[in-house]
């Protein structure tokens, strides 16, 4: 940097220095004089630029236009997607009742092994029926016909406890598993001649082999197995899963059958909460159990039969 | 004297552009430094004290514009014009990048130092988004700015060899001159 250049960078300091410092009258009278040199091209500038604005603010509102429908017909396209989730559950739901009430009883009919099982249909009795039919008035027949009924099903001691329209006429027995779609909803207590009383999973004294199924990213994860208690109110408890195993809430509960008749599992129900203390030596799991319908008409009884194709005779 | 013409026009109407249309080119809230641009023009055009003389006279224009204290942007353009002239020695060539760098740097620097300046002045403690607003208004002038020269350059090379391939060259074509 030469002499020169600092000696007019010094002046250009000293003027701002004193364009800092100098009264206000005279810089409010340079600032106006320069602002007035300014305006004749401010305006021109505006006049050249008016056309253009308004194609660009017209341009701006057709974006603006544009943004809004792309987000509302996104919104439209979530909610689709959503409702498409929904019905390809449904869909899903429905195809895998489908295949449960029908699907498992015909091809495992068609099984060589000897003991298959089998899905009978039940109508559950309604309270006034259930109440007649203990109340012996819908029987023509007594017992020197050898028609009376089980005691255990008729005893007025137990007159909550839910009736199906099968018993031991149709080979139903005791702890057979009842189905709704392919989720155990409970098991037969006792089986009269044509009709069963029933215990529901939550029922007080219901107890069943259940296992924990985690899905994961690589498939469906068996975990550990313990038993089913239902406690007389909308939750059950998993007991007997040790401390060191993993649960957790949302795993799903299935029934852990130990003589291997059924292909799959069965459904119980969602784990919605584990608790593990520090001194505990076992998880505390509940489980809320599949949903019911309001009125419970019609189930499925699961129960074993001798495979006919075996003992028919060559 | 053509030049000095020139770049008086140059500031006039980068003070004028700056006061009436910077604000409709907004874009992210960052806009346009036309004084800036037109600092870097001056600065090329005259490379000795002469450049900083205009950019002082640059400086007095945005004081007026700005109604913030007079003087400061002297002051500022100033430094800000002794920066640019080491990065901007006479004789250099400058490419398009290397003007949008410069661009950049002068924006940066004067935004950034005119920020902070008046911001200490008013007693108020030092915050990092001046400088950033200076770096935003930066980037769109050096980009604006690249971006047309580049388009100009394009159409001047295009231009160019168009009348490259009319051009009859006539070395070595003594045939065509015989009967």
């Amino acid at each position: 940097m030469n002499s020169r250049m600092i000696l007019i960078s010094c002046c250009l300091f000293l003027v701002g220095g004193g364009l800092i410092v100098a009264p206000a009258g005279v810089t409010a009278r340079l600032r106006s004089e320069i602002t007035d040199a300014l305006r004749p091209a401010q305006i021109l500038i505006r006049q050249l630029h008016l056309p253009y604005a308004a194609t660009l603010s017209e341009a701006d509102a057709t974006l603006v236009a544009d943004a809004q429908r792309i987000a509302t017909l996104q919104k439209e396209l979530e909610f689709e997607r959503n409702r498409n989730r929904a019905m390809q559950t449904r869909l899903a739901q429905a195809a895998e009742q489908q295949f449960t009430e029908q699907g498992i009883s015909t091809v495992l009919t068609r099984s060589r092994r000897l003991v298959l099982p089998q899905l009978t249909d039940a109508a559950v009795l309604g309270e006034i029926t259930a109440e007649q039919w203990r109340a012996g008035k819908l029987l023509d027949h007594g017992a020197k016909h050898g028609l009376r009924e089980d005691e255990l099903v008729l005893s007025p001691r137990k007159p909550l406890r839910p009736l199906i329209d099968l018993g031991a006429e149709a080979e139903i027995s005791t702890e057979d598993a009842m189905l709704l779609g392919r989720c155990v909803i409970g098991k037969i207590e006792h089986v009269g001649r044509w009709t069963s009383t029933f215990q529901l999973v939550t029922d007080l004294r219901y107890r069943g082999r259940a296992q924990i199924i985690r899905e994961t990213d690589s498939g469906f994860v068996f975990e550990t197995q313990g038993i089913l208690k239902g406690q007389g109110s909308p939750l059950c408890r998993l007991e007997g899963i040790p401390a060191e195993k993993s649960v957790r809430v949302n795993d799903a509960v299935y029934t852990a059958e130990r003589d291997g008749i059924l292909p799959t599992p069965l459904y119980y129900g969602q784990v919605v909460e584990a608790v593990l203390g520090p001194d505990d030596r076992e998880w505390t799991v509940f489980v809320k159990p599949a949903p019911l319908p309001s009125h419970l008409t019609h189930v499925q009884i699961l129960r074993t039969i001798l495979n006919p194709e075996r003992l028919a005779v060559k | 004297m053509g030049r000095h013409l020139l770049a008086a026009g140059l500031i006039y109407l980068s003070l004028a552009l700056q006061s009436s249309l910077a604000g409709e080119l907004s874009l992210s809230h960052s806009q346009p430094w036309f004084p800036g641009i037109m600092l870097v023009f001056c600065v090329r055009l005259h490379p000795g004290s002469a450049g900083l003389m205009w950019g002082a006279l640059l400086g007095l224009g945005v004081d007026c514009f700005s109604n913030e204290r007079m003087g400061v942007q002297v002051i500022l353009v100033t430094l800000v014009g002794l920066m640019l002239r080491s990065c901007a020695r006479e004789g250099a060539t400058f490419g398009s990048l290397r003007t949008g760098a410069l661009i950049f740097l002068a924006t940066l620097c004067w935004k950034g130092l005119s920020a902070t300046t008046l911001g200490l002045l008013e007693n108020q403690s030092f915050r990092s988004e001046w400088w950033l607003a200076g770096c935003k208004d930066g980037v769109y002038s050096a980009t604006l700015v690249t971006s047309v020269l580049l388009f100009m350059n394009l159409l001047k090379n295009g231009i160019k060899r168009r009348d490259e391939t009319r051009r009859t060259v006539l070395t070595n074509q003594w045939s065509m001159l015989s009967p």
